[in-house]
């Protein structure tokens, strides 16, 4: 099941964050850490993650640093920085009220479903 | 070691060497002009030439020597060209100092060889570039590495910033199609990942604005300071048409106002000029004995010369051209009195 594309990218940020804030990851390997935690729900392509993660880097939400990986091969590490887990804290505090008022709104359907 | 390493070297002992040229041109006078400034730069180069050599790092590979040597010799047919051309207008123009022409050859000539070399050594390393090799792009199947180039070649972004990107992609599709083992496989997983990769320019787009954002600050000041001063230039190049193929209008006459403010506001029959017209029109022209003679005085004003010493001759012939405008010079003198009266 694929969620609608702009409601995926208005959570994606979180994700990402809530992904990377358990350990340090590379592009493939967080696409992969995404898709299998969300039970497949959830998928981020190529054109969707690396411009979000340029961004959050961008922000000084998350740190990029080339490291040698198992392969020897050269990745790219994505790393949460400190303010990355402040801003996590404070987008997972407004998806839990969110979730909350959409709980109410549907009578608590959608904590059933 | 890199050409292009060594050529930024040499460039930029150049041009300490022309810095030098320029302070010794300033503190001594004792030689002509660009003196200095040609022992500056061939000092520097020769110095950066003998530095290169002492650390041992002026060993160039022998492909990129023969190179070297075919870009040299370009240039130096370039130049030889414009030496030529020189000569012959040397020998054509008339209306220029000797060296002149020969100068203006070779220099045109040279920069136009060295920048045609420039560009096509840009060139061959952009195209090198965007070969990929450097990041292993053609490990990957053709569909995924063109896919990837287009990408790139769609940033139209700084060279390590693409470089950083490529590679960042390159290995998520090096990852990606690592669980195939065979080569059908590979093949059919490219595809079904090219058909799923969505717009290229689109991605392009996206990855230019987010590696703009994480740009520093400093690289962000220069940027807008370069595009501003191109943006000053490119006005000033249009103002500068505008301004020269321009015809004036005039909104506001001023001369005519400022000749409408002096003018003294009296009534017309108390304007002297009509007079002085008059007596200008009327004036008898002395003999040119007189006129000689006054000439001579203006010469050896400070010898006293009284009436009674001049000639018989002259002195009729002066009391003879002041009786002739006599007439002329007592109309005048009223209106003298009203020039007076309106100065008054």
């Amino acid at each position: 099941m694929k969620f609608e594309s702009q409601l995926l990218k208005g959570i994606a940020p979180v994700v990402v964050l809530e992904i990377l804030s358990r350990g340090p990851m590379y592009g493939y390997e967080l696409s992969q850490a995404i898709e299998q935690r969300s039970g497949r729900i959830l998928t981020l392509g190529k054109g969707t993650l690396y411009p979000l993660l340029y961004n959050l880097e961008a922000k000084k939400l998350v740190k990029g640093k080339w490291e040698n990986n198992q392969s020897s091969r050269k990745r790219r590490y994505y790393y949460i920085t400190g303010r990355g887990k402040d801003q996590l804290a404070k987008q997972k505090a407004q998806l839990k009220e969110l979730t909350t008022g959409l709980n109410l709104v549907f009578g608590g359907a959608l904590a059933m479903a | 070691m890199k050409i292009k390493k060594l050529f930024v070297r040499i460039l930029i002992a150049a041009a300490l060497g022309l810095c030098a040229g320029i302070a010794m041109e300033y503190s001594t006078a004792g030689l002509k002009f660009p003196i200095f400034l040609i022992i500056g730069i061939l000092a520097g180069v020769f110095i950066e030439f003998v530095i290169e050599i002492l650390r041992g790092a002026l060993t160039i590979a022998r492909e990129d020597l023969r190179k070297l040597k075919k870009t040299v010799l370009r240039i130096l047919i370039a130049t030889s060209i414009g030496l030529l051309a020189g000569i012959i207008l040397e020998f054509a123009a008339v209306w220029a100092a000797f060296p002149f022409f020969l100068i203006l050859g070779v220099l045109l000539s040279a920069a136009a060889g060295i920048t045609i070399e420039a560009i096509r050594y840009h060139r061959l390393m952009r195209n090198a570039f965007f070969e990929g090799k450097e990041f292993g792009l053609e490990k990957l199947p053709v569909r995924t590495a063109d896919l990837i180039r287009q990408v790139i070649k769609k940033m139209h972004y700084r060279k390590e910033v693409l470089s950083e990107v490529m590679a960042e992609l390159t290995a998520h599709f090096e990852d990606e199609l690592k669980d195939c083992q065979t080569d059908e496989g590979i093949q059919q997983k490219a595809r079904q990942l090219v058909d799923d990769f969505g717009d290229t320019k689109l991605l392009a787009i996206l990855l230019r604005r987010a590696k703009k954002r994480c740009r520093p600050l400093w690289r962000t000041v220069v940027a807008r300071t370069f595009q501003a001063v191109g943006a000053l230039i490119l006005f000033f190049i249009v103002y500068a048409v505008w301004f020269s193929t321009g015809k004036p209008t005039l909104s506001v006459d001023y001369l005519a106002l400022l000749n409408q403010m002096n003018r003294p506001e009296v009534r017309n029959e108390d304007n002297a000029w009509p007079h002085y017209e008059k007596a200008i029109e009327l004036y008898v022209q002395p003999d040119q004995r007189i006129l000689k003679l006054a000439g001579n005085r203006r010469k050896d004003f400070k010898k006293r010369l009284y009436f009674s010493d001049l000639d018989k001759n002259i002195q009729d012939m002066i009391r003879k051209w002041l009786k002739e405008n006599e007439s002329n010079w007592n109309d005048l003198e009223p209106s003298q009195k009203r020039l007076f009266k309106m100065f008054q």
